[in-house]
């Protein structure tokens, strides 16, 4: 029964969250700034093409510009990446590395996709966007629906053994035996701590989160390819798409910040111990299905 | 002993589904919610135009043509020239061949080619022929496209509600009515009126309508491009 009211307790708040933040104003704000920092890049491209000096920085920070904002929009793994900061033990570093690395990772995919569509198949323009659009995406939001998913399993594997642990130090109190807290004795295997499993340290699941959100390159990094390639500035363009790749980094890393701070927060009011690590589990479960859901949902709109 | 008689009791297959139980509940419920509950439309547009439509009115005050300006923006008239194969020159413009080709390239028309013109007369939609006279140029960076479009079946104004939309139906381009309407023609009674998209007013209007989008089983968003149009009538004595 306390779990359920821990549940309804976070899903009270993350709605209350939701409808008192004006998310359409900012999503407006961004669409108008992304306009802006796009006629700035193609302002800079002209330049280029007529050799003014100083065209490439202009390129450059216009795109890193266009990066952040673009981020604010569907993609980049705003999501996930809140998710797994709000929902798992993860250390922020780790959570900063994962967030530069998928966009990076991300840029380099739309660099490889469109210079080698270009260069091997001799696909057109609007094929490469096509695929990006109609093809990866969807992969995308499967991908992320699926490590939120892992998220739920382990967190509901994580809560199971928290609360068994904690019948066991309950009864064990009670009667002044063996004292023995499952997490710490260390004299016989348990297979993963809960605090183990509420982690996300293995190298095979950070990559994981990586690819999910880097499958699909950024359709502004695709248009600028593509222009770059006809317009012969062939690596300027691959320079600047990296850069927007940064500027998408900057945004994903203040999710990542903002969710870790915020899971310090909603844990910081419970005084009992055992009450902590229940609701850590619970917030993964929570969040594991919020990421499937909103991952979902974009599908939908994709398909 | 009592305390493995408890550890087998709490390890009992039953009583894990009791356990988990409230929070499988939760798991229903957040998907029932994600089915049942509306999706937010995820539509922003990604392209921007400015423009607007001129109405040609022939003899006896029948309405003939529409003449449609798209002004489009820097980054995508770079990508267009692009897709068509089609470099600036090292002034930053186009040379006259090179534009006259571009016209050429531009004017292959797909047979469902939309052209953000959607006019409709006492409310009923009237059907458009595909562009001709385009002309293009670049001014400041930017593609000035004009074109006219016929009406299959010329119609007659006189005070009748004409409208035309100026929207792209995915709303993938975002038009808007810059320029002032003009009517082209001897007619001297007729007055036009823009009426701009005005999110404040209409939002009570729109959620309703992405709500009731959002259970749509079909893919696509159809026609949300309306939901956000620019609007120009005509009325004509």
């Amino acid at each position: 029964m306390r779990i359920v009211i821990i549940l309804v307790l976070i899903l009270v708040l993350m709605f209350l969250i939701l409808i008192s933040f004006d998310f359409d104003d900012v999503m407006w704000w961004a669409v108008q700034k992304q306009r802006e920092f796009q006629n700035q890049m193609a302002t800079a491209i002209r330049l280029l093409r007529m050799g003014e000096p100083g065209a490439l920085a202009a390129l450059f920070t216009a795109a890193g510009a266009y990066g952040f904002v673009h981020a604010v929009g569907p993609g980049h793994g705003k999501y996930l990446i809140g998710g797994v900061g709000f929902g798992t033990s993860i250390p922020v570093f780790r959570l900063l590395a994962v967030s530069v690395a998928s966009s990076i990772t991300q840029s380099l995919w739309a660099i490889v996709l469109v210079f080698g569509g270009f260069l091997i198949f001799e696909v057109s323009a609007r094929q490469m966007t096509a695929i990006a659009e109609n093809y990866l995406a969807p992969v995308s939001y499967l991908a992320i629906a699926c490590v939120g998913l892992i998220l739920v399993w382990r967190g509901l594997i994580s809560l199971q053994r928290r609360i068994v642990s904690q019948k066991i130090n309950e009864h064990q109190h009670e009667h002044d035996e063996h004292q023995h807290d499952h997490e710490e004795c260390g004299c016989h295997a348990h297979g993963p701590s809960p605090t183990q499993v509420a982690e996300l340290g293995s190298l095979r699941e950070l990559l994981a989160l990586i690819f999910s959100i880097a499958i699909r390159p950024c359709t502004g990094a695709i248009f600028l390819l593509v222009i770059a390639w006809q317009m012969d500035f062939k690596l300027a363009g691959a320079i600047a798409v990296i850069i927007m790749g940064l500027g998408t980094a900057c945004l994903t890393s203040l999710v990542a910040i903002s969710s870790i701070a915020a899971r310090g927060i909603a844990f910081l009011s419970a005084g009992k111990t055992n009450i902590i690590h229940i609701m850590i589990s619970a917030s993964q479960v929570l969040a594991g299905f919020f990421v499937v859901w909103i991952s979902i949902v974009f599908f939908r709109i994709a398909i | 002993m009592l305390i493995d008689r408890n550890v087998h009791r709490l390890h009992n297959p039953r009583n894990h589904l009791r356990r988990k139980g409230p929070v499988l509940g939760f798991v229903t419920m957040i998907f029932m919610a994600h089915t049942l509950l509306p999706v937010t439309a995820n539509a922003h547009p990604h392209v921007f135009v400015d423009g607007g439509v001129d109405f040609v009115i022939g003899q006896q005050n029948q309405l003939e043509a529409l003449q449609v300006t798209w002004l489009i923006d820097e980054f995508e008239t770079l990508y267009l020239l692009s897709d068509h194969g089609f470099s600036l020159n090292s002034k930053g413009g186009l040379d006259e061949s090179v534009r006259k080709e571009f016209i050429r390239s531009l004017s292959d028309w797909p047979d469902h080619f939309e052209g953000a013109s959607h006019l409709s007369v006492d409310g009923t939609d009237i059907a458009l022929n595909l562009p001709i006279n385009l002309d293009a140029q670049i001014l400041n960076g930017r593609l000035l496209l004009t074109f006219s479009r016929k009406l299959a079946l010329p119609q007659t104004v006189e005070k009748q509600e004409v409208e035309v939309g100026f929207y792209d139906s995915t709303y993938y381009y975002a038009f808007f009515v810059k320029n002032e309407p003009k009517i082209v023609g001897d007619n001297q009674n007729c007055i036009t009126n823009v009426l701009p998209f005005n999110p404040d007013t209409q939002e009570k209007v729109l959620l309703g309508a992405l709500s009731k989008l959002g259970r749509e089983e079909t893919t696509g968003i159809a026609d949300i491009g309306a939901l956000f149009a620019d609007r120009i009538q005509l009325r004509c004595e």
